[in-house]
């Protein structure tokens, strides 16, 4: 290439005064200097090693190497990890429980990253609101958040605040809705998802693409005509009928769910349960049941038998529900032990997938005389929690370590965010918004085409620092007890006494997610300077 | 009653006959758009229910907050309607009733305030146990604080299990600091740092000298070995001369007899004054293990900011350094021999014993060795120092700060020489400001890039060189723009070294953990972490107020 | 001031200077011979390359091909000889570049006290007897940020004038001053052309390259295209696109 034709012809320039020359012994130096502190540092590494006995890189077959310093990983871990996104016992391995507590950091980071743009957004508005009292009120939670210590604000919101809530068994709704507050966590109602969810997926995707499509042809439509069309209320409307369908044709193609029952009850169907409790009860209608003493009603209920914690439960109560047929129900927590109280008569109905009845089934003295009866499922139903008194079932449930960690990096970062907010607007010139007015654009337009692109250009680098600081900070679930990663790490560290291994494994894992972020945030950066050329 | 009614409307219509369009007053407060609509609806549905919520626990507060609400109404509408200009009603109008929706929302939140404060009120001062000697639980209110616990704890709050017979140390240190203080900004206020030259100087020395003077009265100097060790005077003083050398060399200090005195004596001086103090056993040793407590927090809060400046500074100069890199010439055929000697010597062996199909990728980790010369040669140009800064920065960035406190304690003895050892404070302290100066280094970096490129050539066609360069011009400025950076990241790191009680020191909130497993004071936690959350609050909020006085005072100065 | 030595010595000589930013080529053959003395007025449309020229000859730009001596030293990658030719070329430059947190004396003292090793004392009168030829000694204890854009400008020149360089490169000196201040500056330009300095000079003042350069040089894309003598530049423009920039800079 053209800059490789050399400078000037060559002088005899001694080497010692020509700078290309003094740069590379610069760099050599500098490498040196380098190598000779590492060695330094590996020599004493390598000693203390040789001291501790070799067995931090023992090898399965008993040989001493580097390589194996990661083998101990695949021994089993031993040690419970109270909350867990999928099914984890304490004989897996040491990697499982670390992919674990990899997926509940990122639990905790994505929910918090969502969360925090709520309240930033929010709170970074209300700063710049008109009213005095909402503006200060912002300015003091601001001010309270990021002049105290994030580690303070958990802990409070830990101890202070969480655990001393009321005790389970004093649990009561709040504000009158399913929502359970207790010093044991937080159950709020989640929807569940049923073996057919994943074919009305299918359908909403379906519907996006439709969505799309639509979108495209009317645009290619209104160049061509030069006539408006509303794209968004044509593409929507096939959204929902291509969705809804889909909800129907799922819940009616998907055969999972199952009651098994005795042939005795005569329940052959689930709709048969009206005649059956019509029978019990020597009604005409459910309707009547209300005529009923509280007794009787509890001497016709239907008593049904759940595995605890399965989406079976409120698909099947659901249906129901609907009926209005009275029922009690109970909940184990292993497939035997709702087959031993079936015998024992304690269930007249156990709901489950069909596999998990299929087998429990064919465990029966008689199998032949029971039969399975197909439920019919909804892609996702709604589970509610409920309390019998003493516990609370159903609905998902937020560990209250889990849920400081949440609030606490949510109302820590979100003040942080909200003054990043509030410094994107006010930059955006009183002069865009004066020009945008001039031009006759509504406020919502000004807002929307004028001040908002503007600010966020302002907004979105610092917003990625952020995210990335707050996905760090999860690493603090180890002050409450969360077993984010770093617990998990930090709990293996110790059972196995492999510190050095431990801490790589985490400066890996954290150093690709800030990776990641940094691309993302290049990736912006790079587009805007595109854009504003 | 409808007759009633309807004079009430003409006297109404009557009185602000021209003064308002009702329908314009309509648009613009509810029916302007369906969200507005909506807003206020609700808004005034949550007010009154809450209204009448309140009515029923507090209903004195209630009907004066409410009775207020209507006068400051008044004269809201007095001041927009009747032209009756008051201070008081213009504030109100353009603050909090500017609106129908505001007017509403300024009711609500006052009523919520009122019953947040009332509660607070109530656990903080009415139902609270001040004494120290009632912090038992069976002396305890259960609705209210005991704030007994404070002075009963303060010095283990302020100075954790620090040896009691130490304590005039602590406070001769602390009364240094003060009256150093003091001085100085009196000096300052009254203008004599900028009139008298030899007053700033002895200021600055003492300044300097603080940290020493700190430390030996907080951690002490050992009386054992010899009063004179030749090797340590030897060392020092060829570092010393060393560094006067090179800073000659580079025509940054004057070469004369007195000056190279003057930097000769000054180890040795410095040397035997140790000595001299630590054989005479006024200040023996203190057990740093003992330390904590407030002290703990500032003495790693200011640890960490005098260490982590320095490494910083060279961080973010090595970053921007423009030294010529590596020339690809060069650089290639080294990673070339390098990779091929790695595959010839170390892929086979790894081969040859394989256990699983990692290894497989692991053997032919020579490879890597091209990859990191192409990123060195594309993203640094060959600059080896600029990649080393920069990947130290982005490295430790990445990471969560007690990671690195962590691996700081857990990992430093292996890293130490055999027989040495590092008490944890320490290893906390070198970690962390490991951690700090890539941030400070991001800060400096900042200000060397806020400088405009004409400094650099001005310097450069000066005939400066470089170390010239820097320790005149660019240093000098980029340092006085990061002054209120520098004192945010003082801020963060006061805050942050909470996160030492996680590793095991007892900062304060360390001590509060000690402190509430103490059965006088059992689960007393909401109290002392008040108290924590206070002393923090005070001491950021005074800090960035200040940083943000400093911003202001540099923002209007030389420039 | 006396310039006896050689007055017909070349003190600048650039042949055939090439400029390479990444493919970007701004110079493309430059060459061009200064003697003693000379004062030569570059002039060109913006992004001709005629500062890059003037600024690679003190290495502020480093060329990629071609040959600049400065009174007899090559510049080269050799740092004493950079450093040398720095010592002897001074530079003025459009945003003065003062540094702000230094008073206009120390601005003036800190490179003769560092690089030529002067006395504070030695320095400090230097000092005070430039500030005096440019007629602004009053000043000499304020901060540069108190001074107007034309008095900072002449504090700019005392500063290069200070190290006793013999080359004066101006880099557009009077473009960031407001119109008013532009005349102060140029009259103390025409001063050291007339006292012998050897001046290069980019510049869009028409006047000062009429009335006082012995050589007006035009460049564009990164070539000299023509280059003569003030007269015969503007009354005789032979290069069709001198032509046009002549008559677009002057017909208004």
């Amino acid at each position: 290439m053209a800059q490789n034709i050399s400078a000037a012809p060559e002088q005899n320039i001694p080497f010692w005064r020509d700078e290309r020359v003094l740069g590379v012994f610069a760099q050599i130096g500098f490498i040196i200097v380098v190598i000779l502190g590492a060695k330094l540092l590996g020599t004493n590494f390598a000693s203390n090693v040789n001291k501790l006995g070799e067995s931090q890189f023992i090898c399965r077959d008993g040989s001493f190497s580097y390589r194996c310093a990661y083998d101990f990983m695949g021994s089993e871990a031993g040690f419970d990890i109270s909350d867990t996104a999928l099914d984890y016992v304490n004989t897996d391995s040491y990697w499982y429980a670390f992919y674990m507590g990899l997926l509940n950091s990122l639990k905790v980071g994505l929910l918090g990253v969502i969360l925090t743009t709520f309240v930033g957004l929010f709170v970074g508005i209300a700063r710049l609101s008109s009213n005095w009292l909402v503006s200060k009120i912002a300015l003091w939670y601001i001010e309270l958040m990021r002049n105290t210590p994030l580690l303070l604000q958990l802990f409070f919101i830990y101890f202070g605040v969480l655990l001393a809530l009321p005790l389970i068994q004093d649990a009561s709704p709040v504000l009158g809705l399913p929502i359970f507050l207790t010093n044991r966590g937080l159950s709020i109602p989640a929807p569940k998802f049923m073996s057919a969810a994943a074919i009305w997926v299918a359908f909403l995707i379906l519907g996006i693409i439709q969505f799309q499509v639509t979108w495209i042809l009317l645009a290619r439509q209104e160049e061509q005509t030069g006539r408006a069309t509303n794209r968004w209320a044509r593409g929507l409307i096939g959204f929902f009928i291509i969705v809804i369908a889909g909800w129907f044709i799922s819940s009616s193609v998907s055969d999972t769910q199952g009651l098994l029952t005795s042939k005795a009850s005569r329940i052959r169907d689930v709709g048969d349960i009206e005649k059956v409790m019509l029978n019990r009860t020597n009604l005409d209608y459910l309707d009547e049941i209300d005529t009923l003493s509280p007794e009787e009603v509890d001497a016709a209920a239907l008593k049904i038998c759940v595995l605890r914690d399965s989406a079976s439960e409120p698909n099947l109560i659901r249906q129901i529900e609907r009926i209005g047929a009275p029922y009690t129900v109970r909940r184990f927590d292993r497939p035997d032990q709702v087959t031993a109280a079936y015998v024992e008569g304690d269930c007249e109905l156990f709901a489950a997938s069909k596999a998990i009845l299929a087998a429990e089934r064919a465990t029966l003295e008689n199998p032949s005389a029971h039969l399975i009866v197909p439920v019919k499922e909804s892609p996702i139903v709604w589970s509610v929690p409920r309390y019998d008194g003493t516990n609370i079932f159903g609905g998902s449930k937020l560990l209250p370590e889990f849920t400081a960690l949440l609030i606490g990096l949510t109302i820590f970062y979100g003040a942080t965010l909200a003054e990043i907010v509030r410094a994107g607007i006010l930059s955006v010139s009183k002069g865009q918004s004066e020009a945008a007015r001039a031009l006759g654009l509504s406020e919502s337009q000004r807002l929307r085409l004028v001040v908002l692109p503007q600010a966020l250009k302002v907004i979105i680098p610092p917003l990625i620092g952020i995210f990335l600081s707050l996905m760090k900070d999860t690493s603090l679930g180890l002050a409450v007890g969360y077993p984010d990663m770093y617990q998990v790490t930090f709990t293996t560290m110790n059972q196995s006494g492999r510190a050095v291994q431990g801490i790589l494994l985490l400066m890996v894992v954290y150093l690709t997610i800030s990776l990641i972020f940094s691309i993302v945030l290049n990736w912006y950066n790079s587009r805007n300077v595109l854009v504003e050329r | 009653m409808t007759a009633i009614t309807e004079s009430m409307t003409q006297k109404l219509n009557a009185a602000f006959e021209g003064r308002i369009n009702w329908r314009y007053f309509l648009q613009d407060n509810v029916t302007g758009s369906w969200y507005l609509a909506v807003w206020v609806v609700v808004l005034a549905a949550a007010t009154v229910a809450y209204t009448i919520n309140q009515m029923n626990v507090a209903p004195l507060t209630t009907i004066i907050i409410l009775i207020l609400w209507l006068v400051g109404l008044g004269f809201a509408i007095a001041n927009g309607l009747f032209k009756k200009r008051t201070a008081i009603g213009s504030w109100l109008k353009t603050n909090l009733l500017g609106s129908v929706s505001n007017a509403i929302l300024s009711l609500l939140l006052v009523l919520i305030l009122a019953a947040a404060v009332r509660g607070i009120w109530s656990w903080a001062v009415t139902n609270a146990t001040f004494d120290p000697e009632l912090t038992k639980p069976e002396f305890r209110n259960p609705d209210g604080a005991t704030w007994g616990v404070i002075p009963g704890a303060w010095e283990l709050l302020m100075v954790g299990r620090l040896d009691r017979e130490a304590l005039p140390r602590v406070q001769m240190a602390l009364g240094y600091i003060v009256v150093l203080g003091v001085i100085s900004i009196g000096a300052n206020v009254a203008g004599y740092l900028k009139k008298i030259r030899p007053l700033r100087s002895i200021l600055l020395g003492l300044w300097a000298i603080t940290p020493i003077i700190v430390y030996i009265l907080l951690a002490g100097v050992s009386a054992e070995g010899d009063f004179i060790n030749s090797k340590t005077l030897l060392i020092g003083e060829a570092v010393v001369v060393g560094l006067f050398l090179l800073l000659w060399w580079q025509r940054t200090v004057k070469f004369s007899v007195v000056n190279l005195v003057i930097w000769a004596a000054a180890w040795p001086v410095a040397y035997l004054i140790w000595r001299a103090i630590g054989k005479s056993e006024m200040f023996p040793p203190i057990n740093v293990a003992t330390w904590g407590g407030l002290m703990l927090t500032i003495i790693i809060a200011v640890s960490v900011i005098i260490l982590s400046f320095p490494l910083g500074m060279v961080l973010a100069l090595g970053r921007r350094s423009e030294i010529r890199g590596i020339p690809g010439w060069l650089l290639w055929p080294v990673a070339a021999i390098l990779a091929l000697w790695g595959l010839f010597v170390s892929t086979p062996s790894i081969l040859g014993d394989i256990r699983n199909q990692a290894d497989y990728v692991l053997a032919f980790w020579p490879i890597l060795i091209l990859g990191f010369a192409y990123l060195l040669q594309k993203m640094f140009q060959g600059n080896v120092v600029a990649a080393a800064s920069t990947t130290f920065i982005e490295v430790i960035r990445g990471a969560p700060l007690i990671t690195l406190l962590f691996m700081a304690i857990i990992m430093a003895p292996f890293f130490l020489s055999e027989g040495a050892t590092l008490e944890n404070v320490w290893a906390v302290i070198i970690g962390y400001s490991l951690f700090s100066s890539a941030y400070m280094a991001e800060n400096i970096r900042g200000g060397l890039q806020a400088l405009p490129k004409g400094q650099f050539e001005a310097a450069d066609s000066l005939g400066l060189n470089t170390f010239q360069k820097m320790r005149f011009i660019i240093l000098p400025q980029a340092l006085r723009i990061v002054i209120p950076a520098i004192v945010g990241q003082f801020i963060g790191s006061f805050k942050s070294s909470s996160l030492v009680a996680i590793v095991g020191l007892f900062e304060l909130l360390g001590m509060v953990a000690v402190i509430v497993s103490n059965p006088q004071w059992l689960g007393l936690r909401k109290e002392l972490f008040v108290f924590a959350g206070v002393i923090y609050f005070i001491g950021s909020a005074v800090m960035s107020w200040y940083s943000r006085r400093l911003e202001a005072q540099l923002g209007v100065g030389e420039r | 001031m006396t310039m006896n030595v050689n007055a017909n010595e070349d003190v600048i000589v650039c042949k055939d200077v090439h400029l390479w930013y990444g493919e970007f080529e701004a110079l493309r053959g430059v060459s061009l011979t200064v003697k003693r003395g000379d004062v030569i007025v570059i002039l060109g449309p913006s992004g001709s390359g005629k500062s890059t020229f003037i600024r690679s000859i003190n290495r502020l730009e480093e060329h990629g091909a071609g040959e600049i001596v400065v009174k007899g030293i090559p510049l080269t990658h050799d740092v004493r000889d950079i450093a040398e030719i720095r010592r002897e070329v001074g530079m003025v430059f459009q945003q003065f570049n003062l540094f702000p947190h230094l008073t206009v004396m120390e601005n003036i003292t800190l490179a003769p006290i560092n690089v030529r090793k002067w006395s504070r004392e030695k320095a400090e009168e230097t000092a005070m007897k430039w500030l005096t030829r440019v007629g602004i000694p009053e000043q000499a204890h304020k901060y540069p940020g108190q001074l107007s854009g034309g008095q900072q400008q002449r504090v700019a020149i005392a500063r290069t004038l200070a190290m006793e360089p013999e080359v004066l490169l101006f880099d557009e000196p009077t473009s960031a001053l407001d119109p008013e201040m532009v005349k102060e500056v140029l009259d103390v330009m025409s001063d050291l052309a007339k006292e012998g300095y050897t001046i290069l000079a980019v510049t869009h003042e028409m006047g000062f390259a009429r009335g006082v350069a012995d050589r007006i040089v035009f460049m564009d894309y990164g070539e000299i295209l023509e280059s003569d003598h003030p007269d015969e530049f503007f009354d005789n423009p032979k290069h069709p696109r001198l032509k046009l920039f002549l008559s677009q800079i002057l017909h208004h």
